[in-house]
Parts: structure tokens; C-alpha cells; sequence
């Protein structure tokens, strides 16, 4: 008996969610619902994609995940918290376990690479010397150790994608949110860059990415979670990209 | 407790700030340095006019000349007549030679050497009187006015009177200025802090996302705004500093006469007290101006 109700506990660990999502609504403005209501759990180690037409709520879903903007109802949870009643220091250390990369890659312009990656570092304090140590190795990972002198003008958009893609990657976040991370870049880099976000999953990260690319989600064949207008109107385990009609 | 490299990266990134900012930083360290230079120079004024009524009150007390040809038992009978009043708590001769040579000793020697030996003072021979008390100075001065011999009544009250004054008036402009300067160099601290936050809107974004801290964040514009304090003090207390020497000598040798030395405190004596007052000032300001800015432009980056 007491066997049997220790090994469910531990599968219950197991499965226990890393981002849980509880009936959660969102008004930017009052009487107007930007999410309706949504609810779903992704598991540790899993890879999702977000799609949905434009204005749908994607990037509003990826914001609460980030503790950017609250709920208006319901709760987020990420490991276990509720993200809503974290403090002010500890949504900084509620950040530094999460990796988040964006559409418009957000560099710093006024360096070069290798410090827009040492920054993230330097911004949660890492001893300098792990930083030399950490850098090269992350920019390496993401194909760019030739370029750590370049400035990001001089890149093209799949490399400044992938400068972005090592910084949020260097600190060993838990759970990486991808916001169209392939939103500007051509077929060539946005595979490139999906196939490292699946190598990152590979090595355990959750990652959580919205996407319009159809062509991607359809041939990847992760879990898709398909927004309309603020609704979940699908879910699926292993898919491809669902067309909503109007 | 921040780590030596976070210290390390926020002093480099403020004093970046502050390079990237430069029409503001200048704005703002010269306005910091008038307020300071006009605070030392009041500060000058008010502490020497101090010691110079604490001198008076306390041993420049009046001085008695006599009559040309004035025989020596009228002069000591004037010092009988002196010794009698109440109020006079000592008194002293000093003959026209010893004048001379009191007054020598801030003369050069070329100047000496054209009197020869010559006594230009020969007429200058004096009773000094210290009062016991000043309030009393008027009516002492009366009494040896009308004595039989005396030439001239010397009194340091109605000096220090007319100081006094000067010196309420100085206060008051002084305070008022600085305080107005005080107010615009918060000011300009302040928008430099703003304009430096908004360059850096993208950057501070990047950093909460990252999960920066507050300090962290805040930490280089503070460094700004204590370096601008800093530089906005040190500027004038050089300038102070060698002025003073330079105002002090230049008063001493152009006013002094035999019979009054001015007497004014040393250099080293009011930057005991104007150094430290005036970086606490300038650093206090700094640190107010950028910080009580940074909380109000932060929270409007998300
Ligand atoms: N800050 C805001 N203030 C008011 N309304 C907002 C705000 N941000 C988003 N919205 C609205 O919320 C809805 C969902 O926006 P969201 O950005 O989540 O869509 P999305 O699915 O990411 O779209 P896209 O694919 O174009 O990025 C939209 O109707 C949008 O206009
Ligand atoms: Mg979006």
C-alpha cells in the first residue's frame, strides 16, 4: 500500500506540469478579452508550438509566461508558482531561469557579440572569469565563434537570430519561450534555428515556440496549440498546423 | 552584497553614461560647480567675518593717540584715568618705535629700506585698551575722547558693526542663490539621468527580461549622478582653493594698517570644514537627483 502510493507520487512529480495555464483571461482594455478563458498544461522536456492567426493572443500567452503582464483572471503557475503574487525580486530571479528570444532579435547594436552574450551573464552576475569560459562555448553551439567581433549590423538575420538564441540560452535556462523567432528570417535560417531549438530540447529545455510557419509545424510534428481570437481551439499532441476558417 | 565585477560594470557603464551624455553631464557639472564655488566664497566670507568680530571682541579692543607733543606724565596720567573705568579690563603702551617695528614685519625689505632709519610712525605712539566688556565700548570712548591729550579714539566696534551687516546681507543672497542652484542642478541631474534612460530604454528592457535586479539597473545612473556630484565639487574647491590664498594676501597687504591687523583664517582651517561640506553637497545632490529620477523613468519601461 505504502509502496504503491510513493511510486504515484513520484510519477505525479514526473508529470507535474512546468507551465500551467488555469482559466486564464486577459483585458487590455476593459469588456475586450485579448485570451478567453484558457487552459492547458505543458510538461517538463516538452516542445510546443503556439500558432494562430494574427492577433489571435500568441504573443499575449508568451508575455504571461514571461511574468511581463499579469492575468486579468485565472493563474499562470511555472514551476509551481504562481506568477502573479511573485515580488519584484523575485520576478528577476524568476527570469533568470527562463530564456526568451524574439521576432525583432533585440541586440544591443552598440556591441559586438560576444558581449550582447557576456551581457546576459554580467546582468545576473557571473563572475567575469566564467563568463570568458561560458561565451565562447554558447557562440560556438550556435555556429558564430568566428564572428564573436562582429557588431550586429554586420550580421545577417539568421546569425543576429542565433546571437540572440546564445544569449538566451548561456545562463542554462529551464524553459525557453520563443516569440517568432523565425518571423524575419528566410527558409535556410528559420531551419537552422529550429533545428537548435529542438537540439536545446534535446539536451532538456522546455521550449515553447510561437510561429506562423506552417511549413515547419507541419513537418516538425510536435504538440500545437492553435489560438482563435483570444480561444484555444485546438490542442493537438503530435500535428500539424490547423487552419482556422473564420 | 554586489559582486567586485558587478561594482566594476556599473562604474564603466556610468561613466559611459555620462560620455554619451555629454551636453548634459556638462550643463550639469558646471552648474554644480557655480553652486559650490558661490557656497565656498560665502563659506569664506561668513567664517572669517566669525574669527575677525571673535578676534575684535576679544583683544582688539580701542586705541588712544595722543597730541603731537605730548609729554610722558600726560601719557601716563591719561593711563591713570584710563585704569579707573570699570569696564576696561587691561591696558597697554605702545610707543611710536615698537609700531614701527609691529608694522615692519609686513612690509618687504625694499619698502623698509627706503625709510631708512627713519621712523614714518613717529607720531604713532598709543594706549590699546581690552574691554571687558564690548557693549561698553561707546561710552568708554566718550570719556577718553574728552580727556585732556588725546588726539584720536580709535573703536573696532563700528567696523565689526558695519561687517555684521555685510555679513547678514551675503548670508541671505548667498543661501537664496544656492538654493536656486541647488534646484536647477537637481534638475539637470535629473535630465541627464532621463535622457541617459531613454538612450538606454532598449538595453534596460533587455535587462528585466533577462532578470536583472533593480540595483542592477540602477546602479550605472546612480554612478553617473555621484560622479557628476563629484567632478561638480572638486572643480570648485581647486579654484577655492587657490584663491584664497590669493584674496587673503592680496586683502592683507592693501588694508592693513599698523594699528589693525587683519586677521583671517587659514587655508588649511576652512578646508577642514568647506571640503567635506562641500562633496557631501555635491556627492548628496548627485546621488538625490539621479535616484529619486530613476525610480519614476524606469517604471515606465517594461
Ligand atoms: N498592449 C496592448 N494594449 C491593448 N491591446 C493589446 C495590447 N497588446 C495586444 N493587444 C491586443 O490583444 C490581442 C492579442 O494580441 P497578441 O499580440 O497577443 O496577438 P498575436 O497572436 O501575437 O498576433 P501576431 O501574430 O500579429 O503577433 C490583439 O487584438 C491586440 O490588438
Ligand atoms: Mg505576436
Amino acid at each position: 500500500m505504502n509502496g504503491s502510493y510513493e511510486l504515484s507520487s513520484d510519477l505525479e512529480e514526473m508529470e507535474a506540469p512546468v507551465i500551467l495555464f488555469d482559466g486564464v483571461s486577459k483585458e487590455y482594455v476593459k469588456g475586450i478579452r485579448a485570451i478567453d478563458n484558457i487552459s492547458f498544461k505543458i510538461r517538463k522536456g516538452e516542445f510546443v508550438f503556439i500558432v494562430g492567426s494574427s492577433g489571435s493572443g500568441k504573443s499575449t500567452l508568451i508575455k504571461m509566461m514571461m511574468r511581463e503582464i499579469k492575468p486579468s483572471s485565472g493563474r499562470v503557475y511555472v514551476a509551481g508558482k504562481e506568477l502573479s503574487r511573485l515580488r519584484k525580486w523575485q520576478i528577476s530571479k524568476y527570469r533568470r531561469s527562463i530564456g526568451v528570444v524574439f521576432q525583432d532579435f533585440r541586440l544591443l547594436h552598440d556591441r559586438n557579440v560576444f558581449d550582447n552574450v557576456a551581457f546576459a551573464q554580467r546582468v545576473i552576475e557571473t563572475p567575469t572569469k566564467k563568463i570568458r569560459r561560458q561565451t565562447p562555448r554558447m557562440l560556438s553551439i550556435v555556429g558564430l565563434a568566428e564572428k564573436h567581433k562582429s557588431f550586429p549590423k554586420e550580421l545577417s538575420g539568421g546569425e543576429q537570430q542565433r546571437v540572440a538564441l546564445a544569449r538566451a540560452l548561456v545562463n542554462n535556462p529551464s524553459i525557453l519561450l520563443a516569440d517568432e523567432p523565425t518571423g524575419n528570417l528566410d527558409p535556410k535560417n528559420s531551419w537552422e534555428i529550429m533545428r537548435l531549438l529542438e537540439e536545446v530540447n534535446r539536451r532538456g529545455t522546455t521550449v515553447v515556440v510561437v510561429t506562423h510557419n506552417r511549413e515547419i509545424v507541419d513537418v516538425m510534428q510536435k504538440r500545437v496549440i492553435t489560438m482563435k481570437n483570444g480561444v484555444m481551439i485546438s490542442d493537438n499532441e503530435k500535428g500539424g498546423y490547423i487552419h482556422a476558417k473564420n | 552584497m554586489p559582486r567586485i565585477s558587478t561594482v566594476g560594470y556599473s562604474l564603466k557603464q556610468g561613466v559611459k553614461n555620462i560620455k554619451r551624455n555629454r551636453m548634459f553631464s556638462l550643463a550639469s557639472v558646471g552648474t554644480m560647480t557655480a553652486c559650490l564655488f558661490l557656497f565656498g566664497i560665502f563659506y569664506f566670507i561668513v567664517a572669517n567675518f566669525q574669527f575677525i568680530i571673535k578676534n575684535a571682541e576679544s583683544s582688539v579692543g580701542v586705541t588712544v593717540f595722543f597730541e603731537e607733543g605730548i609729554t610722558d606724565s600726560k601719557i601716563t596720567e591719561i593711563g591713570r584715568a584710563i585704569k579707573t573705568r570699570v569696564e576696561v579690563s587691561e591696558y597697554k603702551y605702545v610707543s611710536a618705535e615698537e609700531t614701527w617695528e609691529n608694522y615692519k614685519q609686513k612690509l618687504s625689505e625694499e619698502a623698509i629700506a627706503t625709510f631708512g632709519d627713519d621712523n614714518p610712525l613717529e607720531n604713532s605712539a598709543h594706549y590699546i585698551v581690552y574691554l571687558n566688556d564690548v557693549s561698553m565700548q561707546d561710552a568708554l570712548v566718550n570719556y577718553l575722547e574728552d580727556l585732556d591729550g588725546v588726539r584720536q579714539v580709535n573703536d573696532s566696534e563700528e567696523v565689526a558693526g558695519i561687517f555684521t551687516g555685510i555679513n547678514r546681507v551675503v548670508g541671505y543672497v548667498s543661501a537664496a542663490l544656492i538654493i536656486i542652484l541647488i534646484g536647477v542642478a537637481m534638475f539637470l541631474i535629473s535630465m541627464t539621468v532621463t535622457t541617459g534612460i531613454s538612450v538606454r530604454k532598449q538595453e534596460i528592457s533587455i535587462m528585466k527580461l533577462i532578470g536583472a535586479t533593480d540595483f542592477f539597473i540602477r546602479a550605472p545612473f546612480i554612478v553617473e549622478g555621484v560622479l557628476i556630484g563629484t567632478i561638480g565639487s572638486l572643480i570648485p574647491l581647486g579654484f577655492l582653493y587657490v584663491m584664497y590664498h590669493r584674496v587673503v594676501q592680496y586683502i592683507t597687504d592693501e588694508f592693513s594698517n599698523p594699528y589693525q591687523t587683519l586677521q583671517f583664517l587659514d587655508v588649511s582651517t576652512i578646508f577642514r570644514t568647506l571640503f567635506p561640506v562641500s562633496l557631501a553637497l555635491g556627492i548628496g545632490i548627485g546621488f538625490l537627483g539621479s535616484y529619486l529620477t530613476l525610480g519614476k523613468q524606469l517604471r515606465k519601461i517594461n
